[in-house]
């Protein structure tokens, strides 16, 4: 288990709503705070991935348990 | 001429990327596509217009009920002083106000909508799927920055009162408004 500033959830939750929740977490946070983030959408991973690469953030970490899948965000 | 440039490429990286989203049709399946495309592409980081025309601007209206008097009788007045052209106003706008559906949830299917079924079985599905209502989208879609933006054409035609009958904050333009957004953004549609 990693350190982490912040937790967010999308579980059960569709499509554009990952993005939202994960735009509206790492608006409070500041640099170098770790974001723990879970999910368990179809496509989360891919989507959280496109998200990293688009803003410049950093993936410390991804584990999956069954179909929930945590992901380890460095803002 | 290189430093000019140089300083103007900077300018735009710093501006960011920018996308326009235009809503022409009062269809449930098609505003709900605008939205997501808009929250999804604003969280990616790229400032998002949507505009707003003829029957679009239907999902920006707050709903009227069925069994509510203002919903079949037009007691609502004809004013509203943003975008209006109050003189030449006329009887047969509040047939249409009468006849229009306003509001995100009572808005029909572009298909299969069998007077009223479609959007209802679509609703219950979308619910035990744990989507997102077109309402929540619309509030989502505010709460992270997008810029709404309604025809003042439209706006003067079907006699919508910008300051109390829309559940946003919106901004009358006209076309000249939209040339220039379209000509300095990345990514534009349609729907």
């Amino acid at each position: 288990m990693r350190e982490f500033n912040k937790e967010a959830s999308s579980l059960g939750a569709c499509c554009p709503m990952p993005l939202i929740r994960l735009e509206g977490a790492i608006k409070t946070m500041k640099a170098g705070d770790v974001l723990k983030m879970v999910g368990d959408d179809p496509i989360f991973e891919s989507g959280v991935r496109d998200y990293c690469a688009a803003k410049g953030f950093k993936i410390l970490d991804i584990h999956a348990e069954s179909k929930q899948i945590t992901i380890y965000i460095q803002v | 001429m290189s430093e000019d440039r140089n300083s103007m490429l900077n300018q735009e990286q710093e501006k960011g990327k920018k996308g326009t989203i235009m809503l022409v049709s009062g269809s449930l399946d098609h505003a709900l596509l605008a939205f997501e495309l808009a929250v999804g592409m604003q969280a990616m980081g790229t400032q998002i217009d949507m505009w707003f025309i003829l029957q679009g601007v239907n999902c920006l209206k707050k709903p009227r009920s069925y069994f509510s008097l203002s919903r079949w009788l037009p007691t609502r007045k004809l004013s509203g002083k943003a975008g209006r052209n109050l003189q030449t106003d006329s009887g047969w706008q509040k047939v249409l106000q009468a006849l229009n559906h306003d509001g995100a949830s009572n808005l029909p299917l572009s298909q299969l909508n069998l007077l009223g079924a479609g959007p209802f079985v679509l609703s219950r599905i979308m619910k035990k799927k744990g989507m997102a209502s077109l309402s929540e989208l619309i509030q989502a879609a505010e709460e992270m920055g997008v810029k709404f933006k309604v025809c003042q054409i439209c706006v003067d035609a079907l006699a919508c009162n910008m300051e109390s009958d829309l559940v946003v904050a919106a901004e009358v333009s006209g076309v000249s408004r939209y040339a220039l957004d379209v000509q300095d953004c990345h990514y534009n549609a349609v729907i």
